[in-house]
């Protein structure tokens, strides 16, 4: 028996899963001034997230779910099914209506969180700059000052994401949607969020491109002892990253299971639709 | 491996029923100890990967128990366990073999195998020489032929070497000696074994309970 693998269960004293990093309970969020009838005529019976008295939509509701250290979860679900505003409000980029996110027992503060954006801009990176000033900005944002220790980190962080040497003084808007988002994820290697949410992270790549992030982010979700959080519309990828999935439809949760569960056995009738849409 | 932590796996009243089809399982039993390797033989067709698979967690029974004790660590009903449980026994305590190994298509046979492992990659290597296939250690996971890929995904299963291990037909994608090998050295390790395979299955000789599965129910023939 290698020490190795045995060390890995033996260490886990527990058959139950510690207790969750990130915990969110009663999500809920609509866009509208809402009437009382807005959850009722909405969701899985109606066929729809919009209220058809008030026009408000509906976009989260009661969403809840927990995750813990080194676990990624996946969500899935249709365009409009509520995922991007569900990703908003974990990234307190939305106030939600009611529910509660919390870290370790209290309110998520936006310190513990971090997006990787679907392109740089909305992640806040400055497209002019070079890839390794965009990541060692956010070095000297957590106090690094010496040059060499900066530019040797940064060499360091973008080389593990697999950035040639010769591109890390390129400027941002000239790498590719694949390389900008390395160097998101090369930002979050800096000072590791406590919930990491991935947004999209291989839709609009080419195959091949698509192929290599789903390694570099499959790593850096294992080294972290973050919770991440990944959003996609590609089944296959969200299988790679993610041990869970939540499939979420009309802004409700409709399935929550291990990925090969919902994958080959979906329960749900939307879920079997959603599965049985993939190309093969 | 076991000592104080003797491994069982208990399967009570299992049934499966895929719609519209008529029912898969009905009524497994099954037991499973430390240092034992059952057997499940079947024709084709007859539900043992089906049964594999809600071993596993893969698949929701529609009724039944499988649950999982772990010495003096406590025991979890699968089937009754919120998924994130669920997850959490597949990464940390069963090694499963149901299927092709998900793993991003660039990544290296020998780097899957040890990230699925979770060991380094040194032993994954190792573990798929013993299966003959370390010579594809450095190709990408995504360029391999489906048979070598359901190799590497067993080796990954056994080499994680976890107290519980739930094999689907291994002997149809490993030389038998091997195979063999592992599979003692595992229950001698104190890990609780559960197999399925063909009825000519060469682990019938080594396997502590034999069971062959007919109409949804296992008769027992060893035990």
């Amino acid at each position: 028996m290698t020490s190795n693998a045995f060390d890995d269960w033996a260490d886990r004293d527990a058959l139950v899963p510690p207790e969750p990093v990130i915990s969110v309970r009663g999500l809920t969020h609509r866009f509208g001034a809402g009437c009382d009838r807005c959850i009722q005529l909405t969701g899985e019976s109606a066929g729809t997230n919009r209220c058809s008295v008030c026009g408000t939509v509906v976009a989260v509701y009661d969403a809840s779910f927990e995750v813990g250290p080194h676990e990624v979860l996946g969500v899935v679900g249709e365009s409009g099914s509520g995922k991007t505003t569900l990703l908003r409000c974990l990234h307190l980029d939305l106030r939600p209506e009611s529910g509660s996110i919390r870290v370790g027992g209290h309110p998520l503060q936006r310190s513990a969180v971090m997006m990787v954006h679907q392109n740089a801009l909305a992640a806040g990176l400055y497209p002019r700059l070079a890839a390794e000033s965009n990541v060692a900005e956010r070095l000297l944002g957590r106090g690094a000052r010496a040059f060499a220790e900066i530019h040797d980190r940064t060499t360091e962080l973008l080389g593990e994401l697999g950035l040639r040497p010769e591109r890390h003084t390129d400027a941002l808007m000239t790498f590719s949607g694949g390389m900008q988002q390395r160097v998101q994820l090369a930002r979050a290697l800096v000072d590791p969020p406590t919930v990491l949410l991935l947004d999209e992270p291989t839709t609009g790549l080419d195959p091949s491109v698509q192929a290599d992030l789903l390694d570099v982010v499959q790593r850096v979700t294992q080294s972290l002892e973050s919770a991440s959080i990944v959003v996609s519309h590609d089944l296959a990828a969200v299988r790679v990253l993610a041990s869970r999935i939540i499939v979420l439809h009309h802004g409700r949760i409709v399935e929550e299971g291990i990925s090969e569960q919902v994958l080959e056995d979906p329960q749900h009738p939307y879920t079997q639709l959603l599965v049985s849409s993939r190309l093969t | 491996m076991t000592g104080t932590t003797a491994a069982e796996i208990v399967v009570t009243g299992l049934c499966k029923r895929f719609a519209p089809r008529e029912t898969v399982l009905d009524g497994v039993q099954l037991t499973a100890r430390s240092g034992g390797l059952s057997l499940v033989l079947g024709e084709p067709g007859s539900g043992k990967s089906t049964l594999a698979r809600c071993l596993s967690g893969v698949y929701r029974p529609d009724a039944g128990d499988v649950t999982y004790r772990l010495g003096g660590r406590g025991e979890v009903t699968l089937t009754a366990s919120d998924a994130r449980t669920v997850a959490w026994l597949r990464t940390h305590h069963i090694a499963s073999f149901d299927g092709h190994l998900a793993a991003a298509p660039r990544l290296s046979v020998g780097a899957a195998a040890a990230r699925a492992a979770r060991c380094s990659r040194s032993s994954a290597i190792a573990a798929l020489r013993r299966f003959h296939v370390a010579h594809l250690a450095s190709v990408p996971i995504g360029r391999l032929r489906a048979s070598d890929r359901l190799t590497v995904a067993l080796a990954a299963a056994l080499l994680a070497e976890r107290p519980f291990v739930v094999l689907d037909e291994p002997e149809a994608c490993a030389d038998p000696q091997h195979l063999t090998r592992w599979l003692h050295r595992l229950a001698d390790g104190g890990a609780a074994v559960v197999a399925t395979g063909g009825l000519d299955s060469p682990l019938a000789s080594i396997a502590t309970a034999v069971g062959e599965l007919r109409r949804g129910g296992i008769e027992w023939r060893k035990r």
